[in-house]
């Protein structure tokens, strides 16, 4: 079910070298399916849309909405109309995810963005601040340890284990 | 070291019933959906009536939401690293309509398993 609907490569871990004939019919057409839906995504990735969605849960954090619409409505430089602070930040990091830019060659763009724009400008020249304006976008995550043998996680009443309660290999290896 | 990554669902849900179009899809199933005897969505299928039946509270409000769980080992770099194991686990929400619920934005990760072989 995953494979007909995600874009990931489904490399499972083991070789099949019977389907290496097939392959590359398999993978345009996937590219292509993967294209498409690139579209339709750009499409649907509508500025206001966002910050509503963003906007209701923080309302219970006003300076969060605050800050995220203050960057939706300043311009990147004096006198430009077709790009915002967020608009811009938004896209780079779009930009940096799809094609798996590295922090430091992202950040080096930003430098010298920076310094091709008008003076005044407002764009970030730290990974870190951009990741900041886009904050109350992301979601944030947990790392939870897992047992080696899939016996238990450890949470709640296991967190401060050192080794699985059930067959005693180690946490940490 | 093995690694649970989990990416929690409640505030996601929260956004998606902070938007009013996405919480009127999500009602789909109860409010949209055509009754007849046709299967065309999982919410016509014996198993569906058979959970509300069952959890009779849980069956009567229709914002409540009925997940699909699928989850296969992949490898994030072509073949180039075998020495890992990655196992996503992907939700599905089915109380969308058949035309949203595999759509890409629709899809939740949920978890993502990390650990060296």
């Amino acid at each position: 079910m995953i494979a007909s609907t995600t874009p990931l490569s489904h490399g499972e871990l083991i070789d099949f070298p019977t389907v290496s004939q097939t392959e590359h019919v398999v993978d345009s057409t996937l590219k292509e399916r993967w294209e498409e839906r690139c579209e339709e995504r750009v499409e649907e990735d509508n500025m206001e849309d966002m910050i509503q969605d963003v906007g209701a849960e923080a309302f219970a954090q006003t300076h969060v909405y605050e800050m995220m619409s203050g960057d939706a409505e300043t311009p990147l430089y004096v006198g430009s109309t077709k790009f915002t602070r967020l608009s811009v930040v938004l896209r780079l990091m779009n930009l940096k995810a799809t094609n798996g830019w590295t922090d430091k060659s992202f950040i080096e763009l930003l430098v010298l963005l920076n310094e091709m724009l008008p003076k005044g400008n407002t764009l970030p020249t730290q990974n870190y601040d951009a990741k900041k304006i886009l904050f109350p976008m992301g979601m944030e995550y947990k790392r939870i340890h897992a047992c080696p043998n899939d016996c238990i996680l450890y949470k709640k009443e296991f967190k401060h284990l050192k080794k699985c309660p059930k067959c005693g290999s180690s946490r940490y290896k | 070291m093995k690694v649970v990554w989990y990416l929690p669902i409640v505030p996601r849900l929260k956004r998606l019933f902070a938007n009013p179009k996405d919480a009127k899809n999500l009602r789909w199933h109860a409010t949209e959906r055509r009754c007849d005897e046709f299967l065309r969505h999982s919410a016509d299928s014996i198993q569906w009536k058979n959970i509300d039946q069952e959890f009779p509270k849980f069956g009567e409000e229709c914002r409540n939401i009925l997940f699909g769980l699928a989850t296969d080992g992949m490898n994030p770099f072509g073949n180039l690293s075998t020495n890992h194991n990655c196992w996503p686990v992907i939700l599905f929400i089915y109380n969308l309509s058949p035309r949203l619920c595999m759509k890409r934005k629709y899809m939740m990760l949920s978890m993502l398993i990390s650990s060296p072989k």
